[in-house]
């Protein structure tokens, strides 16, 4: 974290020099889930989530160019706090690219990589006038009504060039820094940023033999393969929460 | 919105008409810096509509400080104008049909400024006053009706405002959470806590900033709090369950049950679960007199009666099922409290007592086949047993977290038992021409009481450096048994043609005592090693004095010093070792060496002969796990154990609670020396619902214990343990599960293999028994909406080959056939049930040879607006078959067993559940 804190003063620096665009950047996130808050509905939840472990704390990185952005999970290379309870946040990767618009997914479901690849969402995002700075820069905070019940707020700064964000999220003149759902209950935020050139071997993805879903297609075939299981329901709103 | 820092221009253009067709905004202009010469690059323009904040479109600024805002239907929105390095600027556009063509020549950027928020701070009366930073409010000072609500409460106090939507505002700032106790016992919604709790369960009323754990619901990294401290007898509810359920007399009972079965089935339960805050208070009661003995995995999670769970594990969903072989009757009852204490409640304090009432009777037969080097003999054994038992448990578990990095463990159990056991043998001796040789009759009734301590005391202790830690356990262990008793035996040995008969009283008096230390240090290494050092001490004590007196005239006092010893083992136990281990995501070994000695100090107190043994060991262990991905894993371990002989394998003295079967000690006893090897593999893919398993498993052991066995001319036999080497066992076994037709059906084969190599002696000789098992089976499991079924079998074949005798080489084999459903109908019906078809087959006929069906069903409807009562009709054994069989292989000895289990009986049964808010009450549904 010392590192972090040292680049973002140093990033304060250079950004009041005036240097306003920010083309390439490596984001690294921190991302807070509370399963207290996700999964606090469900009766049998309740034994395993207590005060100690209700946040779960995991990284995960936006790389991106003039193009193209992939938000990927920071692998911990000891496997992390690990566990069955490792598999109750998502560890997507998505991969954006934005000439031709479309997007590619990987989820991870239990080990296997499912991979979705649709075009872009278009959301309607209302602009607050509500600010705040995360990791250096000054942030607006935007909301997104999903839908009647769901609601996302995302704070972006217009310092950075590209219309992106984690979970694939953008629509916003920016990068989202801040990204949360109505409840808190899982909250991502920028906490190093470094600018500099990205590769853009590291923004594309390999689907290898595996079968390619469009999200009507998996929604079509979870509904199907688990639509009578537990895990159904979970999963679509994994795939469908953003 | 502030309009000090807003230059509101406002561009209107009239409104004349809409055309008919919807045109698109276009709005260009040029961005300057503060000086307004120089233009700006890369300020971003962005236009939101004013009645509902929408993004209508967004655009940058070149070099030469133009935009061009375009792509949005024509409307009347704000245009924010911003630049990281200048304060942002702001305009007011109202589009129209004939108006959409907007530009801004010259937008000229404002300075940055800094506004910081003014803190303002109300002083106040008496029963409001700051502890620090907190706000607090003592609510008894605040006048409110006999029903007020929290709500009512929070409106009288100075300061705080509610709205009509129940939002509420602390010195005009928004409170952004509602706490209970510190906890957000009610969730997110402010209102469920200050709409429903009364207000007179308030004691004070805290208004505090906090870091906002989620920085999501607001915008700031605090928010304010409202934390409502009750009093204590405050957060209170209940739930529940009751049932009962009788066959009303009406089951017939074959004259085969025992004496006193002439009364009705019955089963009766009871479970309540009191919570008032973190303290909970649980009562249990069950009595039956059906298998039905003990409380499911459901209820033992959902009630917290966490050690009622001994039987029946977390599989057995429904009621447990213990199944016992003959005729049980149990009561068992508890009581189990639970509480947190502490500012952050983190001390932990649970305690149970339960009584159990436990009865049995059962009656048995079996066939046991004797092969000898130069004959056979046979068996007919009929048994009866009656146990009576009642135990008490007292359980306490005191857990605290000292401070953020250390833990505290105090786990002390006390239990009483006491008993009356009796059982009375009869057993027919045939020579191997089917000539009744001998027979003979022994009852055995003893009083049994026990009494056992068992405290654990176990420090957790980690280090500011990540993966230090530091373990401190302490176990202490007291056993003290005492029984008293008779042994009526007589033999009729026809051949002999005499009559034997032993009549004894006996005395057993067992006391152990044990002191278990263990220290263990993990230091890490870099990011992936670890060295961890390991240190155990045992002082343990076992003494055991049995007496046996002869009848003389009306009293026992002639003592039997064949049939009498007092005996004392001291064992010292000193292990040390250490253990090296790597972790990676993919990679996880361990290597470890642990040397062990033992120092026993065997005593015979009647002759005064020492045995002392000293035993040094080094139990190496390896383990490797490889995952190469989270969906499969490969694992291989290798270890090594030492297990020590009990007290009755060491005394020295002869046991002869059976005529037939003499058993005595061995003081050379030496502890065992295990090889295990164990290699698994699996893969599972939760996406598609397959998963495969396989794995082996292996053991060899050095100095195990065997039986040493020596028959008189009938086939009565006298034996003790001895060492041997050289007993293996291996087993391989693999499974997969997969789905077809759309996940509504999966299939589940399973194959197992078992080897076993066991020596015993036989009249002095080494018999090898070299057994082989190979099975397997199938099961499909349906789902479907409304119903979910399954139909399983399974097949296995088993061949013993023993090197003394080949008669004994007799392979036999067992099938069963079987479903388990699940129907659920409308009008609160559900229709269960299951059924299991066991075919045993042997070669020619013998008394293994068997097959029987059991069926058991149940029709339940459900009533009440909130389904909590059901009434059901339960059949068990419905077509009647009544047995329950086994066949058990040991060295040269080949025992089938069949015994009297209750057979078929129907039962109406009604379950209330309830709860204090009258809402539907469900069993708790575990994962699987």
């Amino acid at each position: 974290m010392k590192a972090g804190i040292k680049i973002t003063l140093f990033l304060c620096f250079i950004h009041l020099s005036g240097i306003a665009q920010v083309k390439e950047a490596r984001i690294v996130f921190e991302r807070r889930t509370n399963l207290e808050k996700l999964y606090g509905n469900m009766e049998q939840m309740k034994r395993f989530v207590n005060e100690d472990n209700k946040i779960r704390i995991e990284p995960f990185e936006l790389l991106y160019n003039d193009t193209a952005s992939a938000f990927l999970p920071i692998e911990d290379p000891t496997g992390g706090p690990g566990g069955w309870m490792a598999y109750l946040t998502t560890k997507n990767k998505t991969y954006s690219n934005y000439n031709s618009k479309q997007q590619m997914t990987t989820m991870d479901f239990a080990g296997q990589a499912i991979f979705v690849e649709d075009s872009m969402v278009s959301r309607e995002w209302k602009i607050t006038e509500s600010k705040r700075f995360i990791a250096g820069y000054n942030c607006r905070k935007a909301v997104y009504d999903k839908n009647d019940s769901t609601r996302i707020y995302a704070w972006f700064s217009t310092e950075f060039e590209l219309s992106t964000g984690p979970e694939g999220l953008n629509g916003l003149p920016g990068v989202i820094l801040g990204l949360a759902t109505e409840d808190g209950g899982i909250v991502y935020f920028a906490k190093e940023i470094e600018i500099g050139k990205i590769e853009s071997s590291k923004l594309l993805y390999d689907t290898g033999k595996n079968d390619v879903y469009t999200k009507e297609s998996l929604a079509r075939t979870i509904e199907e393969r688990m639509g009578k299981s537990r895990w159904s329901s979970g999963m679509m709103e994994n795939l469908f929460r953003w | 919105m502030k309009f000090s820092k807003i230059l509101l221009t406002i561009i209107i253009l009239s409104c004349i008409s809409f055309a008919g067709h919807s045109q698109t905004m276009r709005i260009t202009g040029t961005v300057y810096d503060t000086s307004g010469v120089k233009p700006l690059k890369n300020a971003v323009t962005m236009a939101v509509r004013i009645k509902d904040s929408l993004l209508l479109g967004y655009s940058r600024t070149d070099d030469n400080g133009n935009f061009l805002l375009t792509g949005f239907d024509i409307d009347t929105f704000t245009l924010y104008v911003d630049h990281p390095n200048y304060d942002e600027k702001v305009f007011y556009l109202f589009g129209s049909a004939d108006n959409y063509e907007i530009e801004i020549p010259k937008i000229q950027m404002p300075d940055k400024s800094q506004n910081l928020d003014e803190v303002i701070i109300y002083a106040n009366k008496e029963a409001i006053y700051f502890s620090g930073d907190t706000l607090i409010y003592k609510a008894d000072s605040f006048q409110v009706h006999e029903n007020a609500v929290v709500e009512d409460l929070l409106k009288k106090l100075p300061g705080i405002e509610v709205d009509e939507n129940g939002a509420i505002k602390s010195q005009g700032k928004d409170v952004d959470k509602v706490l209970v106790d510190g906890d957000e016992f009610f969730g997110d919604d402010p209102t469920i806590a200050t709409k429903n709790l009364g207000a007179k369960g308030v004691e004070s009323v805290k208004v505090y900033e906090k870091e906002n754990e989620d920085r999501g619901s607001g915008s700031d990294d605090k928010i304010q709090v409202l934390d409502l401290q009750l009093k204590e007898d405050y957060k209170k509810g209940y739930f529940g369950r009751i049932s009962g359920a009788s066959d009303f007399g009406l089951t017939y009972l074959s004259a085969g049950y025992p004496y006193e079965f002439n009364r009705s089935f019955y089963e009766g339960e009871f479970l309540f679960n009191r919570f008032s805050g973190s303290q909970k208070l649980s009562v249990f009661a069950l009595t039956s007199n059906t298998p039905r003995s003990s409380l499911g995995w459901r209820d033992v999670r959902q009630f917290g009666l966490d050690n009622e769970a001994a039987s029946g594990s977390r599989w057995d969903m429904g009621g447990g099922q213990a199944a016992p072989s003959g005729i049980p009757q149990t009561l068992r009852a508890g009581i189990y409290f639970s509480d947190k204490f502490g500012k952050k409640k983190r001390t932990k304090l649970n305690f149970n007592y339960s009584f159990y009432d436990e009865k049995l009777d059962a009656t048995s037969e079996s066939y046991s086949q004797y092969f000898l080097t130069d004959t056979s003999y046979s068996t007919n054994n009929i048994g009866r047993q009656i146990d009576e038992n009642q135990s008490h448990r007292i359980n306490l578990d005191f857990r605290t977290q000292l401070d953020s990095l250390t833990k505290l463990r105090i786990k002390p159990t006390v239990s009483f038992d006491k008993g009356i056991n009796s059982t009375v043998d009869r057993v027919e001796f045939l020579s191997q021409d089917s000539v009744n040789t001998l027979n003979t009759q022994a009852e055995n009734n003893y009083d049994g009481n026990a009494f056992n301590i068992s405290t654990k005391v176990s420090l957790e202790r980690k280090f500011m450096k990540d993966g230090r830690e530091l373990y401190l356990d302490y176990d202490y262990v007291l056993d003290d048994s005492k029984t008293e008793g008779n042994l009526l035996t007589t033999s009729d040995n026809i051949a002999l043609a005499y009559i034997d008969s032993v009549d004894q009283r006996k005395t057993n008096d067992l006391l152990k005592s044990g002191h278990y230390t263990d220290v263990e240090y993990v230091e890490p290494i870099g990011d992936f090693w670890s060295l961890s050092g390991r240190y155990q001490f045992d002082y343990t004590t076992e003494s055991q004095e049995k007496r046996s007196y002869n009848r003389v005239g009306t009293d026992y006092n002639d003592l039997d010093s064949a049939f009498s010893n007092a005996f004392e083992t001291l064992r010292l136990q000193h292990k040390g070792g250490v253990t090296l281990s790597f972790e990676n995501k993919k990679h996880e070994i361990d290597f470890e060496v642990i040397f062990r000695n033992i120092d026993i100090d065997n005593v015979n107190r009647f002759t005064g002969t020492p045995v002392k043994q000293n035993v040094s060991n080094i139990l190496p262990a390896f383990d490797y796990t490889f995952k190469p991905s989270k969906s499969k894993e490969f694992s291989f371990e290798y270890n090594t154990r030492s297990s020590q002989p009990s007290v009755d394998d060491l005394q020295p003295v002869q046991d002869n609670s059976n005529p037939n079967a003499i058993r005595e000690g061995n003081p050379e006893l030496l502890p065992n020396y295990v090889h295990n090897f164990r290699l698994d593999f699996s893969s599972w893919q939760v996406f598609s619902s397959q998963f495969v398993w396989t794995g082996a498993n292996f053991s060899i052991t050095q100095n195990a214990f065997a039986n040493s066995v020596s028959y008189n001319q009938f086939g009565q036999s006298v034996s003790k343990t001895i060492n041997v080497d050289g007993n293996m066992f291996g087993t391989l076994y693999a499974g997969a599960s997969f789905p077809i037709y759309k996940q509504i059906i999966s299939i589940r084969p399973t194959v197992n293999l078992m080897y076993n190599k066991y020596t015993n002696e036989v009249d002095a000789n080494l018999n090898v028994t070299n057994t082989f098992t190979g099975g397997g089976g199938i099961r499909l499991n349906f789902e479907f909406d409304s119903l979910n079924f399954n139909i399983y079998n399974s097949y296995s074949y088993n061949s013993s080959v023993s090197s003394l005798n080949t008669f004994a080489n007799t392979p036999y084999s067992n099938q069963t056939y079987g479903f388990n459903l699940r129907w659920t109908l409308p009008k609160g019906f559900v229709i269960s049930s299951d059924a299991k078809y066991t075919i045993n087959e042997q070669p020619g006929e013998g008394f293994y040879d068997l097959s029987y069906f059991v069926w058991n069903a149940e029709v339940s409807k459900s009533f009440l607006k909130t389904e909590n009562l059901v009434v059901s009709i339960v059949g068990n054994d419905i077509l009647d078959q009544n047995v329950q069989a086994a066949r058990q292989v040991s060295g040269n000895i080949i025992t089938d067993n069949r015994t009297e289990i209750i057979s078929r009986y129907f039962l109406l049964k009604a379950t209330l559940r309830f709860n204090n808010q009258k809402t539907q009450q469900k069993d708790y549904e575990g994962w699987h």
